[in-house]
């Protein structure tokens, strides 16, 4: 991974994004971490609307995280939202979720998402979560743009 | 021909001086009519046969009973005698009116004899003899009896007819004939008025179109129809009647006109439809309530899963800042302030288990139940190898065969899965844990077992095993949240079942469920 990979934190919650940001650090992670703080502002980033008009929308995160409780555009519309664009629907995206409810899980994988974690409550998982998915995801895993 | 031989027991002699005829004479012998001749002094002249099978007089005893027969003696004419010497004297005839005569012991031989006396005369003007004719009147008395008795109870069935019921006769093209009191009082039509009113003017107009084919092919076959009719008075009131209509036919068969007899059953009617009003919005009531405690059980779900959902965040947020104050901070940090920090993680863990169960609680309560038959041993023995797989674990399990048990195996698997723990948790203190897991089957359900020898539970506390939060134990004694119990029960309940569970402390302590057979397939 390089410094100029980007992994995206769709996360309304400022604690948890932080958190986030020290278990990626702790993991190793030295790319842009950015954090889209609700659902209209993470589609504002990957049209290139809004705030982030002008963006270069063919510029590709490495990795999205996306929380599916989220302000203004729940996280399951905004992975349909992606995955229905042809530009951003190779994106790996993996929801990062308190819900373990099934149906959630479902409806996340039917609308494309790449992999379903759910978010640890003690830190120390947490970490270790984290870590293996910056591992996999960000050192393992080819996407069609590296 | 007169034959002597045949009729010696009569004195020839008067009976010749009698009847001049002998033909005539021949007649009266044999005449079906009981016919007997007195003399003025009342003795008996001359009978006929008839007489004697009426008197039941064998023909050896005639002769002896006419010499010593008097009619002024004979009781049976007692109070007649002036009636009967007055013929002699003024040629009259006279009849006794039908009285009862006792023949014999035999009430049987009882009969009613119409009795008729008349004078002979003799050429001469002058009266010497009387007639008596004698006739059986029994059966025409007793007919006639009959008949006013029939009379009598058809004109009572008549009047009670009359004041309980509506009857009119209607003839083939559905004018009134006639009409009973009743019937004017509730239709409102005058006595006059009854002859040019027709049937159709009397139904209330109101469609029952089957109702009305269904009669009409009944009557017009000659059959009974009897059904519920509703009609309209003649200022346009409804009033229903529950009717009969015979069609009445004359002596070749066919109809000639209907007999509608009916009673009124507007009231019954009226508290039928208010019935149906009645349960038609207590129905939409019920409905409504069921509704309303639908939408309150669903909005209480969701606020307990969104509640422990949102409880996540700022405890990940807790037990993260801490540890990370720990770590980055640690060595800046007095010993106290370090203990402070390790309670702050045991806190927010006891927490996130709490949060974990709740949300699994209120899971159990949404989720949809999948039942099919399933064998439950390979569950159970998952569960018990994940123990074994814990070094500090001692108990010991014994597994009787279970059947196949008919439920949602999800579920179930969190049944076994509570039981199974909790009895780990409360016998780890025993000496010798022992775990065993079996059933019982009777012909309503299949009853499962998980018994150990652990601490147990008092049974006066019973009755709160299977609440939320409810615990026996402190959290020092044994680590727990208290929603264990209450999801098995949950689930047990959802499948129909039962549970329940006994102890003796220290020695065994044993939770069951119960859950009932598969239905057979109808």
């Amino acid at each position: 991974m390089s410094k100029k990979d980007e992994i995206i934190l769709i996360e309304d919650n400022p604690m948890d994004s932080e958190l986030a940001i020290k278990a990626f650090r702790k993991a190793g992670v030295i790319g842009v971490i950015r954090v889209l703080n609700d659902g209209a502002e993470a589609l504002d980033y990957f049209f290139g609307m809004g705030k982030h008009q002008g963006r270069n929308s063919l510029f590709i995160p490495k990795l999205v995280l996306l929380d599916l409780k989220i302000p203004k555009v729940n996280g399951l519309e905004v992975l349909d939202l992606i995955r229905s664009n042809r530009f951003t629907r190779t994106i790996p995206v993996i929801i990062f979720s308190s819900s373990a409810v099934s149906s959630d899980i479902v409806e996340a994988y039917k609308k494309g998402a790449n992999s379903y974690l759910i978010k640890p409550i003690n830190f120390k998982e947490y970490c270790h979560t984290l870590k293996l998915l910056a591992d996999y995801w960000l050192s393992f895993n080819k996407t069609p743009y590296s | 021909m007169w034959d002597n031989k045949k009729t010696n027991t009569i004195e020839n002699d008067w009976a010749n001086s009698l009847f001049s005829d002998q033909h005539f004479k021949t007649a009266i012998d044999q005449s079906p009519t009981a016919t007997s001749i007195y003399n003025f002094l009342g003795k008996l002249v001359y009978c006929n046969q008839a007489f004697s099978r009426l008197w039941l007089i064998e023909d050896s005893k005639l002769k002896e009973h006419k010499s010593s027969y008097n009619l002024f003696n004979d009781t049976e004419f007692s109070d007649d005698i002036i009636q009967i010497k007055k013929i002699f004297e003024f040629g009259q005839s006279w009849k006794k009116s039908p009285n009862k005569i006792t023949r014999s012991i035999s009430e049987e031989d009882d009969l009613y004899l119409s009795s008729t006396f008349f004078a002979l005369e003799k050429g001469n003007g002058r009266i010497e003899e009387i007639v008596l004719i004698q006739e059986d009147v029994t059966p025409l008395l007793k007919t006639n009896a009959a008949l006013r008795k029939n009379i009598k109870e058809i004109s009572v069935l008549k009047d009670a007819l009359d004041v309980s019921n509506i009857i009119i006769e209607v003839d083939r093209k559905g004018m009134l004939i006639r009409a009973n009191d009743h019937f004017r009082a509730i239709s409102g039509y005058s006595e006059s008025e009854i002859n040019s009113i027709s049937i159709f003017q009397m139904r209330s107009g109101n469609r029952h179109d089957s109702m009305y084919r269904n009669l009409k092919n009944t009557i017009k076959k000659g059959r009974i129809w009897k059904g519920e009719i509703e009609n309209r008075s003649k200022n346009g009131c409804i009033y229903w009647t529950e009717t009969t209509i015979v069609p009445l036919k004359n002596a070749q068969g066919s109809v000639q006109s209907y007999l509608e007899i009916s009673s009124n059953i507007t009231e019954r009617k009226k508290a039928e439809e208010e019935i149906i009003f009645l349960n038609y919005k207590l129905e939409k009531e019920v409905l409504k309530r069921n509704e309303d405690i639908r939408n309150a059980i669903s909005e209480l779900e969701a606020f307990t899963y969104s509640v422990s959902h949102d409880l996540r965040a700022p405890l990940r947020a807790i037990t993260g800042f801490s540890e990370l104050l720990n770590e980055e901070f640690g060595n800046e940090l007095s010993n106290e302030a370090k203990r402070y920090l390790e309670i702050i993680q045991n806190g927010t863990d006891q927490m996130a288990q709490l949060i974990d169960d709740l949300l699994q609680f209120s899971r159990v309560g949404r989720i949809e139940l999948k039942k099919k038959m399933f064998d439950p041993i390979p569950i159970i023995y998952g569960i018990i190898n994940k123990d074994k797989m814990n070094p500090t674990s001692s108990s010991k399990f014994i597994v009787f065969s279970l059947p196949q048990i008919y439920g949602d195996p999800n579920t179930l698997t969190l049944v076994f899965t509570n039981l199974i723990l909790n009895a780990i948790k409360f016998s780890r203190q025993a000496e010798d844990p022992q775990i065993t897991i079996g059933f019982k089957e009777s012909d309503k359900e299949v009853i499962c077992f998980v018994k150990d020898n652990g601490v147990g539970f008092d049974m006066r506390y019973s009755n709160k095993l299977f609440k939320v939060f409810q615990r026996l134990h402190s959290t020092q004694q044994f680590e727990g949240t208290g929603v264990g119990l209450a999801i098995v029960h949950r689930i047990i309940v959802k499948h129909g079942g039962r549970v329940w569970g006994e102890s003796l402390p220290g020695v065994e302590t044993c939770f069951y469920f119960a859950l009932p057979h598969k239905k057979k397939d109808v």
